[in-house]
């Protein structure tokens, strides 16, 4: 067991860039339309938040909900594990967290009265994940055929979930929605950095921000205000 | 050398004695495993993340391509294990395409903590080949080795495997494998031997010689990382004496042509580098005194 640690990052890696790659590409003709639908209505559900909060919080919720679910099922599970057997005991991961979600979705009393600050940076981190991170593929050098899709892929659908971390309210009811996300953003910014050191920024990026999110609102106390 | 799921397995004996190889056209001579007497082209192809495509309908017909064209040049040891994510399931794919080739030495591995669940796996890995048998179980990376030999040996006392063998790669577990080389008669051992990783010449090569183990080298090229560092670096003299045009040809010839390694297994996407690779072996191989011109050049450059 202790040759595990003389090993480095890229020599743990089972698969090349281009077939990473390739696995969006693949997802997004699979299940096109969805990948033009799932952003379009997770930005109705962002701007329904802005006029009634408690709707749209539940909106977001859901959708995210039923994201991590197919990501989980059809990403994860059936696209991404057969190059990566790692990924076989991280899907019911992704489940769990669905059933977060739906939870958050379902139980009003995670909504809360949050400061201005922390909704525009919620906002933020959504609107990040829903419009900028597709745009990644053309600043990597590949083409939007496999751009990486909220609700489509794990990594936006990751990082959308952490804006919401500062839209709900509850320590646990934030931890729920940090905690894993972070785990998948930090193992696939290492999955990025082997196989192509710059394209690791994106998940690297998003999971500073769901450290500073999961420093900041641990200190703060569960109903501001 | 290679049975399909169509094919009656009818005696290992029988099968094992019958090597496809002698109709290749290549010129290369074949290489000998020495305890059997099995012949076999010194370059095979291995399949670490290069067949790893998942269920990629393009990228499983690019390797499909490699297989058919390795194939075409003479074929011989075709490398996976069940670690390497779905290679197995690629050689499957490409070997049905070919209508499973005789020329193929079909070579795997068990890989499993769990010494139980050995068996299973090699039935699983068979389906994914498609294949009645290996011609080549390995122990990879030493993992529950003891187990798994038993289970290897056993295989073959029941003529159901020709060869064992053993694996390490990245000049790990040397102390073991010596061990169990001078301890089991194993048929081969596969380890990490190139240009820049030649620790197994001290002892385990020699001692591959003595007992008549046949040695297989992985990462010939340090998964494409030697090459990269070597492009535009001036061959050495001997190259042009050996037909080398290039550094990739003339690393896989500096690792076949040490008598304790008949074989060994490079891995690719693409045709033009598999042909390549396959070039390599034939012409004439540097000599002992070659070789050490060979190293000279590399540790000045």
């Amino acid at each position: 067991m202790s040759d595990m640690f003389t090993y480095e990052l890229s020599d743990l890696m089972l698969f090349s860039e281009r077939v990473y790659w390739r696995l969006f590409d693949l997802e997004n003709t699979a299940l096109w339309p969805m990948p033009l639908l799932a952003p379009l209505a997770l930005l109705i559900a962002l701007g329904l938040h802005a006029w009634r909060p408690e709707a749209g919080l539940r909106s977001i919720c859901g959708l995210l909900a039923l994201a991590w679910l197919l990501v989980g099922w059809n990403f994860i599970l059936q696209r991404y594990a057969p190059v990566n057997w790692t990924m076989t005991y991280v899907g019911p991961a992704f489940m769990l967290q669905a059933i977060a979600f739906a939870f958050l979705a379902v139980r009003g009393r995670a909504m809360g009265r949050n400061t201005r600050p922390e909704r525009m940076t919620g906002y933020g981190v959504i609107l990040a994940a829903t419009l900028a991170y597709p745009g990644l593929a053309l600043w990597q050098g590949r083409t939007m055929a496999s751009a990486e899709i909220v609700g489509i892929a794990p990594d936006p659908t990751a990082f959308a979930s952490l804006g919401v971390a500062f839209l709900v309210s509850g320590r646990w009811h934030r931890l729920a929605v940090l905690a894993l996300p972070c785990v998948w953003l930090c193992q696939s910014a290492l999955t990025l950095y082997a196989l192509n050191g710059p394209a690791a920024m994106a998940p690297a990026l998003g999971l500073g921000v769901g450290l500073v999110g999961l420093i900041l609102l641990g200190k703060r106390p569960a109903n501001p205000e | 050398m290679l049975f399909s799921r169509r094919t009656l397995l009818t005696g290992a004996a029988a099968a094992f004695a019958l090597p496809g190889f002698a109709s290749t056209t290549d010129a290369a001579p074949l290489r000998t495993i020495p305890s059997t007497g099995a012949k076999l082209p010194a370059i095979g192809l291995g399949s670490w993340i290069t067949f790893n495509v998942g269920t990629d309908p393009v990228l499983l017909e690019s390797c499909a391509k490699v297989i058919a064209a390795f194939v075409e040049d003479g074929g011989g040891m075709i490398d996976s294990s069940p670690m390497y994510g779905s290679s197995q399931d690629t050689i499957g794919y490409g070997l049905e395409k070919l209508g499973y080739p005789e020329t193929v030495f079909a070579t795997d591995k068990v890989w499993t903590s769990t010494a139980d669940h050995g068996p299973a796996q090699i039935t699983e890995s068979r389906a994914a080949w498609g294949v009645e048998a290996f011609d080549l179980l390995q122990v990879h990376n030493l993992v529950s080795w003891e187990a798994h030999l038993e289970t290897l040996f056993g295989m073959k006392d029941d003529g159901r495997l020709a060869h064992v063998g053993l694996t390490t790669s990245h000049g790990r577990r040397h102390r073991l494998l010596e061990r169990v080389m001078r301890d089991y008669p194993v048929d081969t051992v596969q380890l990490t031997y190139n240009l820049a990783d030649r620790e197994a010449e001290d002892r385990l090569l020699p001692l591959a010689r003595e007992k008549g183990i046949a040695v297989i080298a992985n990462r010939p090229f340090r998964r494409g990382a030697l090459p990269r560092a070597l492009k535009g670096r001036p061959l050495p003299d001997v190259a042009q004496e050996l037909g080398a045009d290039n550094w990739p040809q003339l690393l896989l010839k500096f690792i076949i042509s040490h008598p304790a390694l008949p074989v060994a297994i490079p891995a690719t996407t693409k045709v033009a580098h598999m042909r390549e690779n396959k070039a390599a072996a034939t012409g004439p191989l540097p000599d002992a005194d070659m070789r050490r011109r060979i190293i000279a050049h590399f540790r000045d450059l």
